[in-house]
């Protein structure tokens, strides 16, 4: 196939099913600082006061939904937060098709769909909402539910109501060609603040081999520039083209021996497994990549790296069922 | 008297190691007849497992 087809996930504390997710940042509240309802994730919270919320470096964070876990505390206030790379791609581009949003959040949305204060949104450039993914924000409309019949958005404002804030979904199909695409919060540095949310991207890009790995992409890629020039980065873990097989498992080989990881090989169609045997291949991932063989260059040695491997990957790609039952 | 000629003997079946199973596999632009240990199945797919001439275990998908 000349194209395959990624799809980029995350949530931050917002579900499917959850349609009541929500934090208290009401000060004189009982229940301050706590969120409610947080599934896939944690929600995102902005409280600078670490005098009355201390962070102690052995029992941690003592901001009610830190301590609960199910929060993200912040502790300085930003205009543009960054949350995560959803994909970033050295000399391959990807072409983004599709753009979905669903966010709550207490943060105020000051009529136009540019004004994304305080809610997730993907962009090409390390900055917030103001991207020129909105080349005619002066001219969009100020009415809720909105469709931008020129650029194709489409924009909802509380469509359903929660305890506490709102809710906004938007969506974009289109073509954007890009190499990288970051996940911002337009914060607008305000503090006291949350927001929750459920971000989803679809992209193409040409079929290249893959380096099937779950990788953090501050602590494990950045950190090695060589795997720059023999993959690229995604979310899932599993769109992350390079340009040569035999390269990508050298360095893998290298970087991550007591690891597992698969590369897949797009000229012959073969999926080579390392720790790994086909067993802790997810059957979503065969369909996707559909092998004409699967090759085991190192079984696992031990049985949680390959554990770990199949339950990094099904939960970064939860969006694809059903999910591979281990035998 | 007949000049027919004797029929020839039928091929001697390929030697087959206890357990295996002999399947024909497509690789690249031809059949290859291979020894299986087992076989899985993956999704819509079946694999069949045998060691390749790399020397690696290898699942090969299986063309029934």
């Amino acid at each position: 196939m000349p194209f395959n087809t990624g799809i980029a996930g995350v949530s931050h504390g917002l579900s499917s099913g959850e349609l009541n997710t929500y934090c208290q940042n009401n000060t004189a509240a009982s229940d301050y600082g706590k969120c409610y309802g947080t599934a896939w994730g944690k929600a995102v919270f902005v409280q600078t006061d670490t005098t009355t919320w201390p962070i102690d470096p052995t029992t941690g964070d003592s901001f009610p939904c830190a301590k609960d876990g199910t929060c993200t505390r912040y502790t300085a206030t930003t205009y543009n937060r960054y949350l995560t790379t959803l994909f970033s791609f050295t000399g391959k581009q990807a072409i983004v098709q599709y753009i979905y949003t669903r966010s709550h959040s207490v943060l105020n949305i000051v009529g136009r769909i540019t004004n994304l204060s305080g809610h997730p949104f993907p962009t090409t450039a390390g900055e917030g909402a103001y991207s020129f993914l909105f080349p005619a924000q002066v001219y969009e409309q100020a009415t809720w539910p909105i469709y931008d019949p020129v650029e194709n958005w489409k924009a909802h404002l509380n469509p359903y109501t929660i305890t506490i804030g709102r809710v906004f979904y938007l969506r974009w199909q289109g073509t954007l060609f890009t190499p990288v695409l970051y996940l911002y919060a337009y914060e607008y540095n305000s503090n006291n603040i949350w927001y929750a949310s459920f971000v989803k991207v679809v992209y193409a890009y040409e079929s290249s081999p893959l380096a099937v790995v779950p990788l953090d992409y501050d602590r494990d890629y950045v950190q090695y520039q060589e795997l720059r020039n023999a993959f690229g980065f995604s979310i899932n873990g599993v769109d992350q083209p390079g340009w040569n097989a035999d390269d990508m498992i050298r360095v893998l080989r290298e970087l991550f021996p007591s690891r597992a990881w698969a590369v897949f090989d797009d000229r012959q169609y073969v999926l080579y497994l390392y720790n790994l045997t086909p067993d802790y291949v997810p059957d979503w991932l065969i369909e996707k990549l559909s092998p004409t063989a699967m090759k085991v260059i190192q079984s696992p040695a031990d049985a949680a790296v390959a554990k770990a491997w199949l339950d990094l990957l099904n939960e970064r790609n939860a969006q694809i069922p059903p999910q591979a039952e281990l035998p | 008297m007949s000049d027919r000629q004797p029929a020839p003997e039928p091929p001697t079946p390929p030697i087959q190691s206890p357990g295996k199973k002999k399947v024909r596999i497509r690789k690249g632009d031809r059949w290859v007849e291979v020894d299986a240990d087992s076989e899985i199945k993956k999704g819509r797919f079946k694999y069949v497992k045998f060691v390749d001439d790399d020397g690696l275990d290898t699942y090969w998908i299986s063309p029934e």
